[in-house]
């Protein structure tokens, strides 16, 4: 049984939600088709049956109008014996008898029946004795036209009487029998009802079933999809087995879950390794900073100097030693300028630092070397990172100038060519290597610390260190790499820096 | 989550409420359809095809007897597989010939005739097929030597004047005037030997005077007046003796126009709605009927022998039992 209603349903699990849908609502449509149709034949039968109560009554009369018309027929010819109304009998006598025919041909304990028998009885002797009468009006025969005309007319009589007792009788059982099909069709209607009810109620629950069936295992997507919307990824997943949309469903879901799975999976270890070469990267910059930090710091001289200094100016003031005072002061005015905690400076603070530096190195070695300046004053308050020009001048003093016991100069110009504030700065010592210029130009492109470590010889480290830092802090002020430039002297021997800096 | 393992209860369901539905959609139609087209086939199913029909009639004054005798023809009828066919006129009112009614029955041509002929009928055809031939005819209540009648079914008219003698005499009255009301003289020998022997033997009783009354319509008067004149004329008049149904409410209605009853006793005959009435109210005394049913018996049982054997008694006593009534 199971298997044969699988075989009429195809209600197997390739059975696609599509068909069963349409399968309950097939089923339910049938079934509402035959319940109307039930309906339909019900009241089609009680209106066939209510049409026919009356029918009896109608026939009837149309008999009587039957009789009626052979006896003025029949009456007419008598009198007038005249083809017309002799047709006209006869006409209506042949339908008057094929209609009597219908009439009981026994009697009959029933009223109606003994009654209709009695009407086909009497109508047989009415036509009798009519054609009789007729036949003796045809042969002249006064007298037993008389005859059979009065019996005729006296049967008539019987006969309309009794017809008329019919039909009553007919409507007597006429009402009895629309009585009993009123309360037929009120008993119908409430069964009806009672059908129509049972089978919605019937109809209700196949399309809930079936719904059902068809919207838990939404339900169950719809709450995985909530999961996994809430980045929940630890669902199981729905093995569906089953070949129609839901199933297909069910295992695109799956494989969506499979998915989601293995790309989080993948973002995760991804940004594992991120975040260490992140941290790796972090420790890096901070043991760079830290290294360049105390770099920085070993250049400066710390406070103490500076105020040893102030010291020893005020016991030479004391003293009276005035020149060991300007000296002390001089040293002082330097390395409080080197103690300066802002980064900016403008070239005429540079000059003046560089002026205190000139005396001192002036009194540490005498005449060895002039210092020349050309200014131009109007860009004397032009901002620009501090301590560039000093070390600069050192490294002209320290090393291009090294080798000259008297007659070295050292200029310094500042002035402007077209929208830039040119500084230069240069020597007419031994120049500078090549080979140590490049080294610094690689280092200061690849940053500060590179050329530290290459540079193993403290004498190049020596040479270079300031020009390094110099490029490097100008190169962070302007943004731009060309900053300062390392040349020969254009005016003979000697080495040129040339800061160009933006007129900004 | 596998949702699919749940189809076999859902088919089992859907089959039997399916099954259900259908089964008792197909009843109901069925049941629907029968009882339907019962009420077009109801009447012709029981409908019983006679072989025979036998029509019985009379005049409207009879109509008590003559329905009396048509329920026994009827259940003698059924033996012969006939109908039989009460033909009466609905009232006296309408004054209906039994001329007229053995016409009725030659057009209906029936294969018998049982008519209950009163005294003073005339009837100038007798009832024929249409070939000529006389429909068979059994006759009661008044023998007509003109009918061409197979049999006369007759009422045991000694035993019933006993029965009259008998219960006068129980009335208790000695003497005084007793009247019996009978109709105009009648040709029937039986009845007029009735009235002979009740006159007879009331007669012998010495302080008993018997005066008859014969009832008869007056072209100038009611009946009633006549009746009322004559027991207003008769002194000491104790008793009054019906032997007619009608005769019997005549002889209630004077008694009570006269402020009589009670005072002047009633025997009636008949088993009358008017004479019941008029005996439950206590004006009659008492009542005495026959049971026409053995009429009819007798009558239909007379016609088929006829039918079969082609001979019939040409007269017979209905072995009648006559009832009493008394309050």
């Amino acid at each position: 049984m199971k298997e044969l209603l699988k075989k009429i349903f195809h209600f197997k699990n390739s059975t696609s939600i599509r068909r069963q849908i349409m399968i309950s609502i097939l089923c339910s449509m049938l079934l509402t088709a035959f319940t109307i149709t039930v309906s339909a034949k019900l009241i089609m039968s009680s209106m066939e049956v209510t049409g026919n109560s009356y029918k009896s009554n109608a026939d009837l009369d149309t008999f009587m109008n039957l009789i009626d018309s052979t006896e003025t027929a029949l009456e007419s010819y008598i009198q007038y014996r005249t083809f017309e109304s002799i047709d006209k009998y006869y006409n209506c006598e042949i339908a008057a008898q094929t209609q009597a025919l219908s009439f009981n041909e026994h009697s009959s304990e029933i009223p109606v029946y003994q009654k209709q028998y009695v009407i086909r009885k009497l109508s047989d002797s009415y036509f009798w004795y009519g054609d009789k009468a007729v036949d003796a009006r045809r042969a002249n025969n006064y007298k037993d036209t008389k005859y059979y005309f009065d019996k005729c007319l006296e049967c008539y009589t019987f006969l309309s009487s009794e017809i008329s007792s019919l039909n009553m009788l007919y409507f007597q059982t006429n009402a009895t029998r629309y009585t009993q099909i009123k309360d037929f069709m009120a008993r119908l209607l409430q069964i009806s009802v009672l059908l129509m009810f049972v089978i919605l109620v019937f109809g209700f629950i196949l399309l809930s079933i079936q719904i059902t069936r068809i919207v838990r295992p939404l339900s169950s997507i719809s709450a995985v999809a909530h999961k996994l919307a809430d980045r929940d990824f630890n669902v199981p997943l729905f093995e569906n087995t089953s070949q129609n949309e839901i199933g297909n469903i069910c295992r695109a879901f799956d494989c969506m879950i499979i998915s989601i799975k293995e790309y989080v999976d993948t973002i995760w270890e991804k940004a594992l390794k991120e975040n260490e070469l992140r941290e790796k990267e972090i420790e890096m910059q901070a043991l760079y900073s830290d290294a360049r930090l105390k770099a920085l710091q070993n250049q400066i001289k710390p406070h103490f100097l500076f105020n040893t200094l102030n010291t020893g100016a005020q016991l030479a003031m004391i003293e009276g030693a005035d020149k060991t005072c300007y000296f002390l002061e001089q040293v002082a005015d330097f390395f409080r300028y080197n103690q300066h905690t802002e980064h900016n400076a403008t070239i005429r603070e540079e000059l003046g630092m560089l002026d205190n530096y000139i005396y001192i190195m002036n009194t540490r070695f005498g005449d060895r070397f002039k210092f020349e300046k050309n200014i131009q004053e109007d860009l004397l308050d032009t901002k620009v990172p501090n301590m560039i020009l000093q070390p600069l001048v050192e490294n002209c003093i320290k090393h291009g100038l090294k080798d000259k016991v008297k007659g070295g100069i050292i200029k310094i110009c500042v002035e402007k060519k077209n929208a830039n504030i040119v500084i230069s700065i240069s020597d007419n010592g031994c120049g500078f290597s090549s080979v140590v210029k490049q080294k610094i130009l690689s280092a200061v492109e690849a940053g500060a610390g590179t050329i530290i470590k290459e540079m193993k010889d403290e004498e190049k480290e020596h040479h270079s260190t300031g020009i390094l830092n110099v490029m490097s802090r100008l190169k962070l002020y302007y943004k731009q790499n060309d900053i300062l430039r390392i040349m020969d002297n254009p005016e003979g021997e000697g080495t040129m820096f040339l800061i160009t800096i933006p007129n900004v | 989550m596998n949702s699919s393992k749940q189809k076999t209860p859902y088919l089992i369901f859907f089959a039997i409420a399916v099954l259900i539905v259908i089964l008792f959609s197909a009843v109901f139609l069925l049941k629907v359809l029968i009882q339907s087209s019962s009420f077009e086939t109801k009447n012709q199913t029981v409908q019983v095809t006679k072989d025979y029909h036998i029509f019985i009639t009379g005049t409207g004054r009879n109509n008590t007897f003559i329905n009396k005798i048509y329920e026994g023809a009827q259940l003698s009828a059924q033996n012969y597989n006939a109908a039989v066919q009460l033909y009466l006129p609905d009232s006296q009112a309408e004054h209906v010939s039994l001329q007229s009614l053995f016409d009725y029955a030659s057009y209906l041509e029936p294969d018998g005739i049982i008519a209950f002929v009163d005294d003073d009928q005339q009837v100038f055809d007798i009832p024929c097929y249409k070939n000529g031939t006389p429909i068979p005819l059994i006759t009661t209540g008044t023998y007509n030597p003109n009918l061409p009648q197979l049999s006369f079914i007759g009422i045991n008219y000694s035993k019933l004047s006993n029965i009259f003698v008998s219960e006068i005499q129980a009335t208790g009255v000695q003497d005084g005037n007793i009247i019996i009301l009978i109709n105009r003289p009648s040709i029937n020998p039986s009845y007029g030997m009735l009235i002979n022997e009740l006159t007879q033997n009331l007669g012998q009783k010495g302080g008993i005077n018997i005066l008859t009354l014969a009832v008869r319509q007056s072209p100038t008067s009611y009946i009633e007046d006549s009746i009322r004149q004559e027991i207003a004329s008769t002194g000491n008049l104790k008793l009054i003796v019906s032997l007619t149904e009608s005769n019997s409410v005549l002889a209630a209605q004077t008694i009570t126009d006269l402020n009589q009853a009670g005072k002047i006793k009633i025997i009636g005959f008949g088993d009358g709605e008017n004479s019941k009435h008029y005996f439950n109210k206590g004006i009659i005394t008492k009542l005495i009927s026959v049971t026409p049913e053995e009429i009819g018996k007798k009558a239909v049982n007379e016609l088929f022998e006829y039918k079969n054997t082609g001979y019939a008694n040409s007269y017979v006593i209905a072995d009648v039992e006559v009832n009493k009534r008394e309050r």
